[in-house]
């Protein structure tokens, strides 16, 4: 009897999801998975492959882009814009690779052959050889990764390249089309993605499926409500930062006990040509579950019914200003999410003459009394 | 983090009321208390604003009852050193109440 194929943890965030990812992708083509540190299965068939790759590259048409409707109503499909796995136009690493070229790929790491070769992987240290060109790491491999232009990496003597065993790549690259809460803020051009930080692989493929159930597709986010406009048109409504995000998140779905720990990877682009600018990385520790779980249990939807229905407005001209009013749905949001009234406060301080409006007194009193009281009573 | 009585809070939320109205003929009074650095600056606004009310009510029709201020001094005393998480709270309703005058039809 054949033994199993095995891949360690990463005890990474973005490895560690890419993992989780596969695991999910291998069930889907019915392969029975052992979750224990790792990912364990048996080698794959021919027609496994073959159907993998398939669902890969259909993740790929629809993770990727979104339908985009132009002003005159004709819809065209675009890139979802900001991600790091395009260049000139063309999808790079593994994604971009044809198809034979992507069955052999998942042909050559989901076997029992021994995998050899001279060089030694920059992420996990094992051995390869690079067959397939995917080994260079770049963001799309990794986000956190720097960049291949040698003048923005810092000393320049310094070695400005990282290079990756195929699995690592091939990993690394799936993991842009895994099912993450995202939403992106056109505004200031960034994108904010959510990544639950588990432990136990088998925890985090718990936490994961639940997550998978109740996402939708949609243009900039996939955590969203839709609504019906004055004129009839279907449009979305999403919330425009990471905190504001993972309320969102736990207002479709009460994941509390699964994970208090999350990381949120911020990408930001550029304006004129929709490419990665800079990305970085922010860890949100939750400091008091109970706490937001018990504000969860009194106002059930403290997002949608108490900070998105908020907007600032100057107190001389009435107008609305709506860089003010994003920003003080964030210090909203954060001040909830990490339990820090002070933050919340801030929101209610008059800047740039500006005032807070919006809030219903059914939403505001049993919030902070929730918060602040000793009883909680409302 | 102070966790408040319930009729604590319902000191602070009155006194928010009164600020609010307050705000939206004087603003600067509610600037000036988001500004305080210690519990006897915001004690002095706190009178500042009691000022402002009582001859806010003998100028109009509609007085302003000020013990609610009155209250929230004395809680101020009893929360010395917690002073700007009262401060914090009296805030949010101040502008709460400011909004709801001034956007409310």
């Amino acid at each position: 009897m054949s033994s199993k194929i095995k891949i360690e943890q990463y005890y990474d965030w973005w490895f560690d999801n890419a993992l989780e990812f596969l695991g999910h992708l291998l069930e889907e083509v019915d392969i029975d998975v052992e979750w224990n540190r790792g990912i364990a299965f048996d080698s794959l068939e021919e027609d496994q492959i073959a159907q993998l790759v398939d669902n890969i590259e259909k993740l790929i048409k629809f993770k990727l882009t979104y339908l985009k409707i132009k002003k005159d109503g004709t819809q065209e499909k675009a890139n979802r814009a900001y991600l790091p796995t395009m260049h000139k136009g063309k999808y790079v690493n593994f994604l971009g690779k044809e198809t034979k070229t992507k069955q052999d790929i998942c042909d050559y790491l989901f076997s029992q052959e021994e995998k050899t070769g001279t060089k030694i992987c920059d992420i996990c240290s094992d051995n390869y050889s690079d067959d397939y060109d995917i080994s260079q790491v770049s963001q799309t491999i990794y986000p956190m990764s720097i960049g291949s232009l040698k003048s923005q990496c810092g000393i320049r003597k310094m070695e400005p390249e990282y290079h990756s065993c195929s699995k690592c790549a091939f990993l690394g690259s799936i993991e842009w089309l895994d099912d993450n809460p995202f939403t992106c803020d056109n505004d200031n051009l960034t994108n904010y993605i959510l990544f639950p930080k588990v432990d136990d692989i088998k925890e985090l493929h718990k936490l994961k499926d639940m997550i998978r159930e109740s996402l939708k597709q949609g243009r900039n986010s996939n955590i969203m409500e839709l609504f019906t406009g004055k004129k009839g048109g279907v449009y979305e409504r999403h919330a425009k930062d990471e905190y504001s995000l993972l309320l969102s998140l736990f207002e479709q779905m009460r994941i509390f006990e699964y994970s208090d720990n999350w990381a949120c990877l911020k990408i930001k682009g550029t304006g004129a040509t929709y490419q990665t600018k800079y990305s970085y990385l922010e860890e949100i520790k939750i400091p008091n579950i109970q706490s937001l779980e018990k504000i969860f249990n009194v106002l059930q939807k403290p997002y949608s019914n108490l900070i998105e229905k908020s907007f600032t407005k100057s107190l001389n001209s009435d107008a609305i200003d709506n860089n003010l009013s994003r920003e003080n749905k964030y210090l909203m949001s954060k001040g909830i999410v990490m339990n820090d009234f002070k933050t919340f406060s801030k929101a209610f301080q008059i800047r740039q003459n500006c005032i807070l409006a919006g809030i219903q007194k059914e939403m505001l009193y049993p919030l902070i009394n929730q918060w602040r009281c000793k009883d909680g009573a409302v | 983090m102070v966790q408040f009585e319930q009729d604590e809070m319902e000191i602070m939320r009155k006194s928010g009321q009164v600020v609010g109205k307050i705000a939206n003929n004087y603003i600067s009074d509610l600037y000036q208390l988001d500004r305080i650095r210690s519990a006897e600056e915001l004690i002095k606004q706190l009178k500042n604003i009691s000022l402002r009310a009582i001859s806010m009510g003998k100028k109009s029709d509609d007085s302003i009852y000020t013990e609610p201020l009155a209250n929230l001094m004395d809680l101020v005393n009893r929360y010395k050193s917690n002073f700007d998480e009262i401060k914090d709270i009296v805030i949010v309703y101040s502008t709460f109440y400011l909004g709801a005058i001034r956007y409310s039809k």
